[in-house]
């Protein structure tokens, strides 16, 4: 889970995991791993595939973590927050840290806290201009009421299978 | 080496002193046994479980585990691990592997498979101090978030702000050349009136000159009111020239009090002039200069009632380089919550109509805006229903010292000023 601090990344990975949600802020420190199997088809057949979730702090101090962290990941969610536009085009450099590092993992792009935007139209293709860019699925979820949650991890998922021979 | 009954007493106190736990693995990176304190964000460990299991935070760090188990690395630490227990509480722990290789592992002869040695983890709790931690995070990314959303916040106004400029310069515009269009025919009318109130085109009778009179009286209202539109337009579009000349403000001020002297002899007003100096030299515009002055002496006369004393004080600081004019009056004053309006056009205090005072609220407007354009200050003090001090400073050129006791605390007389 990569992203600027408060776009809601911990919120996602707790309601995909856990089905919760709490209104209330609090800033991911350290290393927080979350875990989660879900079924998904591969060749017509469902099979188990558990993802382990990093959470990881958006914080500047933690860019050495997150670079070792980085180097251990099958794929990304970037997490932007459509009330903080500003918060969507700095994912371009948690995709050049990726660059970086010489990986090449599908991406999907979760433009966060779609309950709290009325007109969603511009901001939307703002949201399909970046995710065409860096080539990955983009959904607008929100944590809050669950919207498209699922469907981010699980695409995510099926697009690891489909990169990989797991 | 023997371990004794108190080492494993002492070993035992210092892992639960410091909250410290501890598993063996086996040379296949499961569990072989543990000790020490388990806390509950790490749920229950069993035997047999997997190291990755237990703690996914070391899955993608297997070259790691694996220099590890061989031997080549002797330990890893992962710093503040943040584990959430069933309740939700969040817990945050530091963990260590160690291998057991010791020195064996360099005993491997080169050729043979290498060998696996067990590990052991060891974590330490640490939440005390990555509570602390989030508290820092969270109040850091508080402020930033605050701080981007003030600076968002900062824009929109600049962009309103601009907005209402811009409407006020046009606003300002229009009024100017209304005010313009409608002195042009207002002049030709004046012109005519002094025509008839000379006779010049045959005698009034008593009552036509009342009227004319009256006509002439509110004419000059209008005129005055124009002219004061005008002013205020040109000041706020930066429209205004000044014509900076040394002058003598000791002169411009007799000047001004006997333009003032027929409202102050109307009500029997009291108007004092003192100055420290014959001559106090400043460079300003002689003719905005007096205005302000007027305007100044008028709303003295306007809110001092009838008998009331008006007092003028001319000094000069060579020092600092300035004069100050103050007016000072007895009157009704200024409640305090409005004095911070008093010098925005159109403003006029609440009980500015005590006294029967008429006025559009420019009057101080263009004299604050007029000292201001001159480069210097002005203020005012005032207390409600015990009168109220303007004061306003101008660029100092030169004084020259009073040399008698005339000059100060002269009780004025039209005809010794203008005479």
């Amino acid at each position: 889970m990569l992203g600027e601090f408060s776009v809601g990344k911990t919120s996602l990975v707790r309601r995909f995991v856990y089905e919760r949600f709490d209104d209330a802020y609090i800033s991911t420190v350290g290393v927080k791993v979350s875990r989660k199997t879900i079924a998904v088809t591969r060749n017509d057949t469902l099979v188990d595939l558990t993802m382990m979730l990093w959470d990881l702090a958006g914080s500047e101090e933690f860019d050495q973590l997150q670079a070792s962290y980085l180097r251990g990941s099958a794929g990304a969610i970037l997490v932007c927050d459509l009330s903080r536009p500003e918060t969507l085009p700095e994912l371009l450099s948690y995709v050049d840290n990726l660059k970086a590092l010489g990986l090449d993992i599908p991406l999907a792009l979760a433009a966060n806290k779609v309950d709290l935007i009325q007109d969603i139209g511009a901001r939307e293709a703002d949201v399909a201009a970046l995710a065409e860019q860096i080539n990955a699925a983009y959904f607008l979820t929100s944590a809050k009421s669950g919207d498209a949650v699922e469907y981010l991890f699980r695409e995510l998922g099926q697009a690891l299978l489909r990169q990989t021979s797991l | 080496m023997t371990t004794s009954n108190s080492d494993l007493w002492m070993f035992n106190a210092i892992l639960q002193a410091r909250a410290i736990g501890y598993l063996r693995t086996n040379p296949d990176l499961t569990v072989h046994s543990t000790g020490g304190i388990l806390p509950p964000y790490l749920g229950d460990i069993q035997t047999g479980d997997s190291l990755l299991y237990v703690f996914p935070e070391l899955i993608g760090s297997e070259d790691i585990l694996n220099a590890l188990l061989a031997g080549e690395r002797s330990r890893y630490t992962v710093h503040m691990i943040n584990r959430e227990d069933q309740n939700g509480k969040i817990g945050y722990f530091d963990l260590t592997l160690v291998s057991s290789a010791g020195k064996q592992a360099a005993q491997s002869t080169e050729g043979q498979e290498k060998r696996r040695f067990p590990l052991v983890a060891i974590w330490e709790d640490i939440t005390s101090a990555g509570q602390v931690g989030q508290k820092l995070t969270q109040h850091r990314n508080d402020l930033t978030l605050l701080r981007n959303e003030l600076a968002k916040q900062y824009s929109l106004l600049e962009s309103t702000n601009h907005e209402l400029r811009r409407t006020n310069q046009l606003k300002s515009k229009f009024v100017g050349v209304a005010a313009h269009e409608l002195r042009s025919p207002l002049t030709s009318m004046l012109g005519y009136m002094e025509l008839l109130q000379d006779d010049s085109f045959g005698p009034l009778t008593d009552q036509q000159q009342r009227f004319a009179a009256t006509i002439d009286h509110s004419a000059h209202r209008l005129l005055s009111l124009l002219n004061n539109l005008m002013d205020i337009t040109r000041l706020e579009v930066d429209n205004m020239d000044l014509n900076l000349e040394p002058t003598d403000l000791v002169q411009v001020i007799r000047h001004s009090e006997a333009e003032i002297r027929i409202q102050i002899d109307a009500k029997k007003q009291h108007l004092r002039i003192e100055t420290e100096a014959d001559r106090i030299i400043v460079l300003c515009d002689t003719a905005r200069v007096q205005q302000i002055i007027s305007n100044l002496l008028s709303n003295a006369g306007k809110y001092t009632p009838e008998g009331g004393d008006i007092r003028v004080t001319l000094s000069a600081d060579p020092a600092f380089g300035y004069a100050t004019v103050a007016v000072q009056d007895n009157g009704i004053g200024i409640a305090p919550d409005e004095i911070e309006h008093l010098f925005v056009s159109f403003f006029r205090a609440s009980n500015a109509s005590q006294l029967n005072a008429t006025g559009a609220g420019l009057g101080l407007s263009i004299a604050a805006s007029l000292t201001e354009l001159h480069g210097g200050t002005m203020q005012v003090e005032s207390e409600l229903g015990h009168g109220s001090t303007f004061s306003f400073t101008l660029p100092l050129l030169d004084v020259q010292p009073a040399d008698s006791a005339q000059a100060l605390a002269a009780q004025t007389q039209p005809a010794n000023y203008l005479g």
